[in-house]
């Protein structure tokens, strides 16, 4: 099985590793110290059985082993997409004796402030992931749809297949069938293997979905594969090749680091930062142990691991989106957009407060028309009006990004 | 083909080391059945560390048997105490309960292991003679005829009500649709009568659900009323190894019925995306609805037990087929025996059955073996089983209680299901005291959703003139005559009722 970015990555982060072990011998003895005799509970987020538990008991297993006098305990909290065992996660107590796994899918909850979602992945404890899961269009084998380039220009509307609405699937499916304008019409609520059976039946054309899913459906001769997003494999053409216009792009590559961050293991934020090391140093190790990579070849679950810091920054970088591209998100699912947030002194202030000018959270200058009724203005503590904004005030301005980027609230010293 | 079809049975019979794999594997397939909780998908998960490193036949019949024989053993608790292990028991507490309440629990008990286990090698046989004309099958059943067969069940309400209470069925069957309802709705997006409770978003647990609506109310009824849960004393039931084996004779006797609830078992297994539960419910409908006194159903009728637990064991034979020939698992249990499969380096798919005949055979002979010898276990240690019925309630009843709330807590291990525990269960102890019928809560429960997300499936594919295919017209037309049915029915027995009447 081919795993290139293993190559590269690993390395680097074991070496990583190494370099802080090296620097402070100490603190990484306390570190591992700490878990002889402890029980570490793992918590995936969905039921025995399926994908996230075979990677979540695998890494459970070998972590173990490489964690000298530790117990791991694996607790299945499945339920509402993953947000009950995530939430269960992120609010444990930070002692570094509860971790777990979940949907990287849950970065779109984060980016577009879904209801449920009682967490914030920048602040978690991250200590690895496990697989890279690049995401295919796979198509009808007897559909006249060869192409990337047949889907794109078919006149006849095509069925796509999804998870229920507000899933990750939806989201990936409904956000590049909008941004790159494919005639394609969403089938939501096939949960499970129920797409495959519904593309054997040609009730549905298509389907967006992870490729190590469908490598049998594919080779069984059900479907064809006619673009990739993410991974190394040569056979099937990356979209990102395929497309020109640049918001397009920004999505391939919002849904390209998803992919490129499958089987994730993170803790609750603030882990004493000898016991996180400690943790890491064991996903690391488990992940080099042969006998792992031996099992998990035999469970059919490829791997492609990277550890700590790395995983810590790819799940920053995919966080961090334009508000152009949060806005565009929101709107392809219907979700009210949440506001942003900017302070600073207005740069502008035209036609007596109907237009003002600031620097957005990314330091860009956004103009904003502030409306009469609904933007609640105060200045110095006090309620005024529109009229009453001059430029060069110190401001604190929640709005609403997209269009007439209008401010919620208005806060001026 | 026959040559291997015998020469696998032949090696499987004589070899010791397969005999006793399977011996193990059942064992383990009846506790996981008898304790909740326990589901066989989890069994599953766990064994898998276990067949690392097996050879692929003795390693695919031992997962196979483990999970085939959990449904034999999973009714006990229903039958006995109105406990179901899952969904899958659930059925069974209609009929099954009033029996051991009528000090017939021996018979029950006799009727629904042997029917089992007959259903389990129907399924196996259905399972070998579908082979051939598998893919036309399964590909004709679309979210168009879902919602038809989920439609035909809910229709059967009418009959498990009964008569006069024929409104009272509605009532509860549509409270419980409307229950269905409840969660994250994955046409729309939106959490229906969820709040900001994340545990309501997948719904109501069923498990949880059946054991408030009659485990706990039975109990709460045993507690007030005294007594044990038998009704009748030991000596005047004639407790013996004759009442046992009375049960064994039913499933004989009602040949007809065991083959067409083990077929309809068999195909609904086989057709991913309707679930296993379905299987029991409508084939309990089914019972009810072809019996010529459907008013004995729920009040203890043999049929009420033997109907579902042939449906429950057949659905396996059924959902194996398009998990090994399509690589499609037909349940989530399926789903991970498919994995294990995978770990032991058996590639399902459509080519298994040329390349691999051999295995195929084993399979089907390891449904059929497990399934005899789990019935010839349990059939040996019910008669200890079923004196429970006749001890004093106020010693069962702590015990029972204790598994009802194990059993809501353990399936999703989620405390806000001993909240809903408690609240459904006052509801179905109103109903038990107002002598309403409960059966038509779960089934509204259980069909109700497949009803609207197939509903909305088929209106998104193909719009309003969506069942305008020749299956769902055949489905229309049974749906039609069950309705006719009812109505021709209950006016034969008002009629009659009301003749009665003057004559007296």
């Amino acid at each position: 099985m081919p795993m290139p970015m293993t190559k590269s990555l690993l390395p680097l982060a074991l070496g990583a590793i190494a370099a802080v072990v090296l620097a402070a011998p100490a603190a990484a003895q306390t570190g591992a110290d700490f878990y002889k005799g402890k029980t570490v509970t793992y918590i995936v987020a969905t039921s025995a059985g399926g994908g996230y538990d075979a990677y979540g008991r695998l890494v459970a297993d070998f972590m173990q082993k490489h964690l000298l006098g530790s117990t791991f305990v694996v607790r299945n909290m499945p339920g509402a997409g993953h947000l009950i065992g995530t939430n269960a996660i992120y609010n444990s107590k930070p002692d570094g004796l509860t971790i777990g796994t979940f949907n990287t899918g849950l970065i779109y909850n984060q980016l577009i402030g879904l209801k449920g979602a009682r967490f914030d992945l920048t602040r978690m404890s991250w200590i690895g992931k496990a697989a890279s899961d690049p995401r295919v269009f796979v198509i009808h084998a007897e559909s006249p749809i060869k192409s990337f380039k047949d889907l794109r220009e078919s006149r006849q509307t095509v069925n796509f297949a999804t998870s229920g609405i507000g899933s990750a699937s939806y989201v990936e499916t409904k956000i590049l069938a909008d941004a790159l304008s494919l005639p394609v019409k969403i089938i939501a609520g096939y949960s499970g293997t129920e797409d495959m059976m519904a593309m054997r039946r040609n009730e549905i054309t298509g389907i967006i979905g992870s490729r190590s899913s469908f490598e049998d459906f594919v080779k069984n001769g059900y479907g064809r594969l006619i673009a990739q997003i993410g991974g190394g494999q040569k056979d099937v053409p990356q979209l990102a090749s395929l497309i020109t216009d640049p918001e397009g792009r920004a999505f391939v590559a919002l849904i390209q680091s998803q992919g490129d961050l499958a089987r994730l293991t993170a803790g609750p934020p603030g882990i004493p930062p000898d016991r996180l090391e400690a943790l890491r140093t064991a996903y690391g190790k488990a992940f080099e142990d042969q006998e792992l990579r031996a099992r998990a070849e035999k469970l059919g679950r490829p791997i492609d691991p990277a550890v700590g810091e790395e995983v810590a920054t790819l799940v920053r970088e995919a966080l961090n989106q334009t508000p152009k591209t949060v806005a565009l998100l929101a709107a392809a699912l219907e979700a009210k957009a949440p506001t942003l947030k900017a302070s600073g002194p207005l740069v502008e202030v035209q036609k007596k407060g109907r237009v003002i000018v600031f620097a957005g959270p990314d330091g860009k200058n956004v103009k904003a028309e502030p409306s009469g009724s609904r933007t609640k203005i105060t200045i110095a503590g006090k309620e005024a009006k529109r009229g009453d904004l001059k430029a060069g005030m110190n401001c604190e301005i929640n709005y609403k990004p997209g269009g007439e980027n209008e401010p919620t609230t208005i806060d001026c010293k | 083909m026959i040559e291997t079809m015998f020469g696998t049975l032949f090696t499987m019979l004589t070899t010791p080391y397969y005999l006793w794999l399977m011996l193990i594997a059942v064992l383990i397939g009846i506790w996981v059945g008898i304790t909740p909780g326990i589901g066989g998908k989890l069994s599953i998960a766990l064994a898998i560390p276990f067949v690392f490193g097996w050879e692929m036949i003795p390693g695919a019949i031992f997962l196979l048997t483990m999970h085939a024989v959990n449904g034999t053993s999973g009714q006990i608790s229903s039958i006995m105490f109105g406990v179901p292990g899952d969904g899958d028991d659930a059925a069974t507490v209609l009929d099954g309960h009033p029996m051991a309440q009528k000090g017939e629990a021996g018979r029950a008990l006799g009727a629904s292991m042997t029917a089992s286990g007959v259903g389990g090698i129907i399924g196996a046989i259905v399972f070998a003679l579908m082979i051939p004309v598998l893919e036309p099958v399964v590909l004709a059943f679309s979210p168009a005829e879902f919602f038809l067969l989920a439609l035909l069940g809910i229709t059967f309400i009418a009959f498990l009500a009964g008569g006069s209470g024929i409104f009272k069925g509605i009532i509860v069957g549509l409270y419980g649709m409307m229950l269905g309802t409840i969660g994250m709705d994955p046409q729309t997006g939106t959490a229906r009568y969820s709040g900001d409770y994340l545990f309501l978003w997948d719904g109501l647990s069923l498990v949880t659900a059946v054991l408030a609506i009659f485990a706990v109310p039975e109990m709460i009824a045993l507690g007030v009323k005294g007594g044990a849960i038998s009704a009748v004393s030991k000596e005047a039931a004639k407790y013996s190894y004759r009442q046992l084996f009375d049960g064994v004779l039913d499933v004989p006797r009602h040949w007809w019925l065991v083959i067409r609830t083990s077929v309809i078992g068999a195909v609904i297994g086989m057709i991913p995306g309707l679930g296993g539960s379905a299987a029991a419910w409508i084939c309990y409908g089914h019972a009810v609805q072809s019996s010529g006194t459907p008013e004995r159903f729920g009040k203890g009728a043999v049929e009420g037990v033997i109907a579902p637990e042939t449906a429950s064991n057949a659905k396996e034979g059924g959902s194996l087929l398009p998990t090994l020939f399509f690589g499609i698992p037909g349940s989530s249990g399926m789903a991970i025996l498919l994995g294990a499969f995978l770990i032991l380096g058996i590639q399902p798919g459509p080519t298994l059955i040329t390349q691999n005949l051999e295995l195929v055979w084993m399979l089907i002979w390891a449904l059929v073996v497990g399934n005899i010898m789990a019935v010839v276990i349990l059939l040996f240690f019910a008669r200890w089983v079923a004196l429970l019925t006749f001890v004093r309630g106020e010693l069962l009843i702590p015990f029972v209680l204790i598994l009802c709330v194990v059993g809501a807590f353990v399936n999703e291990a989620q405390w806000e299901n001993l909240v809903i525990l408690v609240v459904l269960s006052a509801i179905g102890y109103g109903l038990l005291r107002a002598d309403w019928p409960r059966a038509p809560f779960v089934i509204g429960l259980v069909l109700g959703p497949i009803a609207e997300e197939s509903l909305h499936k088929a209106l998104a594919l193909w719009g309003p003139g969506f069942f305008l295919r020749p299956l769902s017209l055949v489905l229309i037309a049974l749906i039609a005559l069950t309705i006719g049915w009812a109505v021709y029915t209950g006016r034969r027995q008002s009629l009659a009722i009301g003749t009665g009447a003057v004559a007296k």
